[in-house]
């Protein structure tokens, strides 16, 4: 560890460091494209919050306060996909871009000028996204599933959304080939694969899984965009086309795409708990081979978001079975976290609190999950409420939390000072609390008939909407105090040593922190023999 | 000598990088084709 920070202070005269907006616009290190996405996810994350509040505030009692149906239905929309696509994926790359090089001990990303384009794309597709709110026919309103005919109905705004994807899915891709180039061909010298870090390796598989579903993703918007402007019928009826044929496309790429929110939260999850319980992770292989367990299933569950379309009950079956197997893999991980857990020396620093909380609440959605895999019980709970409480368990208290975590984790190695841990539990506790009054009703909203996309609903649901909201705007309010949080530990504060967790295992916290401008110039000449052992 | 070396070691792994790139951008630009593939075959 010495050497490397007498290394590193022998090359801070050489970093050639770029100053001012071009440090950032001509960006090819790691650390900068992964603060730039990880501000680009923050500002998303806060657009998308808002387009909630305005949701959240139109549902607080029965009948239209706010907004027309419209523009209601093109907030669902927006909040979706900003939230998905603008708020979650980014903050996982920008997370990526951090803390790959510096796991596996290479100096940088692979293709460090691909990195900077596939950055830089973002920042336009959201431009053109969100400025479509201000095109004739508002902003899309057929829901972030952009299912035909309904999302064909769009205005002026249906190329932008179009393009935006295809952006998106662009940067995606580019993304994830970086990734696993710099994984597979970049790892200090003794480093096998199964003696990465487990965010490495959940990294590598999501990177995987975005090659294979964003292009078709893309192929099918561009079938959408054909169908509009050419004359084309793949997904219209009466040119012998097939809407039912897009639900089947979306899917394939959704499904999966539910999985890249969800495993880099795994591998930061499996990152934070060994560390704060100060003991090597429980069972480190069978955790790898969930995790690609969990990506193959991914491929062969996508119907259950369509049971109801009207598919063969063979169909239905094989879809129910494949989904429910799911609960497996995904069980072994939550067994290891916990073994990890059992008899450690536990401190509760807020990375922790969040990743507890994780284990507790992504749990939730997941058993919410399997009863959504039954079908006949399915056919009740389709585009209710109960689906809404379900992926915001999953993708708030599941995605957003380990991300939250992440952020706290690793803030002290990033900016070389230590957040605010009171605040930080303050920050955690109000989460925590109000996310569940947020979204714990709208279980209940679900199994009593409220659907989903609506802007209005009788007046029997009014008390747990009015509790929902108070929930989301507490909840939204609680994210200032992580902004403030993070402001002011990049501005300064208690100085942070090279390692500021006592049970923290990998080779980051070999580096000083904050680390060098090249994180491994020379690359770390440690001898591995269980993962995580690099000192 | 041991800079030749070097220099050679590493353009070695920038060619592996740029190839394994190229490969995973064929695999997604063959996804992408492919739906299209899939859906007209569905619904000549």
């Amino acid at each position: 560890m010495a050497e490397h920070q007498a290394h590193a202070a022998t090359h801070e005269h050489h970093e050639h460091k770029p100053h001012g907006w071009r440090r950032w616009v001509f960006a090819t290190n790691h650390k900068d494209i992964g603060t730039m996405y990880l501000v680009l996810s923050g500002t998303m994350f806060f657009i998308g919050g808002l387009a909630a509040m305005g949701i959240r505030a139109e549902l607080f009692s029965p009948g239209l306060q706010f907004f027309d149906p419209q523009f209601f239905n093109s907030l669902t929309t927006m909040h979706g996909l900003i939230m998905i696509f603008g708020a979650i994926m980014p903050a996982f790359v920008g997370l990526a871009n951090w803390m790959i090089p510096m796991q596996v001990g290479a100096p940088d990303m692979a293709l460090p000028r691909l990195n900077n384009f596939s950055f830089w794309i973002l920042p336009f597709a959201f431009t053109l996204l969100m400025s479509s709110f201000f095109v004739p026919g508002g902003a899309p309103a057929g829901g972030w599933t952009m299912y035909p005919p309904l999302i064909l109905q769009t205005g002026a705004a249906f190329p932008m959304l179009i393009f935006s994807v295809h952006l998106m899915g662009m940067s995606s891709i580019l993304g994830a080939i970086n990734i696993i180039v710099t994984i597979m061909n970049l790892r200090a010298p003794g480093m096998t694969l199964l003696r990465m870090p487990l965010f490495v390796w959940s990294w590598l598989i999501t990177a995987y899984l975005l090659i294979a579903v964003m292009p078709v993703l893309a192929g099918a918007v561009t079938m959408l965009l054909t169908d509009h402007f050419f004359g084309t019928t793949f997904f219209t009826a009466a040119g012998g086309g097939d809407p039912v044929m897009f639900q089947h496309i979306f899917w394939f790429f959704g499904h999966p795409e539910v999985y890249i929110m969800i495993l880099p939260a795994f591998g930061i999850v499996s990152e934070i708990i060994p560390t704060f319980s100060r003991k090597p992770l429980f069972g480190y292989e069978s955790m790898v081979y969930a995790v690609a367990s969990i990506a193959f299933l991914s491929f062969i569950v996508w119907a259950h978001h369509m049971f109801t379309v009207g598919m063969p009950l063979a169909g239905d079956l094989f879809f129910m079975f494949t989904t429910m197997l799911i609960a497996v893999p995904t069980g072994v991980k939550v067994f290891n976290w916990t073994a990890t857990l059992w008899k450690g020396s536990i401190s509760f620093e807020t990375p922790m609190l969040f990743a507890l909380a994780f284990l507790f609440l992504f749990t939730i959605g997941g058993f919410s999950g399997v009863m959504c895999a039954i079908v006949p019980a399915d056919f009740q709970y389709q585009d209710s409420y109960f689906v809404v409480a379900h992926f915001h368990y999953v993708l708030v208290t599941g995605a957003a939390f380990a991300i939250m975590g992440a952020v706290y984790y690793w803030l002290p190695k990033w900016t070389g000072h230590m957040y605010n841990e009171k605040m930080g539990k303050f920050h955690f506790w109000m989460s925590t609390i109000w996310v569940n009054v947020l979204f714990f009703p709208q279980h209940f909203l679900g199994l009593a008939g409220m659907p989903r996309r609506i802007p209005d609903y009788p007046v029997q649901f009014t008390d747990l909407n009015m509790l929902s909201s108070i929930g989301g705007f507490m909840f939204g309010l609680s994210q200032l105090i992580f902004l403030w949080n993070v402001i002011s530990c990049i501005r300064g504060g208690e100085k942070a040593p090279a390692k500021p967790w006592e049970g923290a295992l990998g080779l980051e916290w070999t580096l000083p922190s904050p680390p060098p401008y090249h994180s491994f110039e020379t690359p770390p000449t440690a001898v591995w023999e269980h993962p995580y052992q690099a000192d | 000598m041991t800079e030749s070396k070097d220099e050679t070691a590493s353009a070695a792994k920038r060619r592996r990088a740029i190839r394994t790139a190229a490969l995973l951008a064929i695999v997604a630009l063959a996804f992408y084709v492919g739906i299209f593939l899939l859906v007209k075959w569905r619904h000549p």
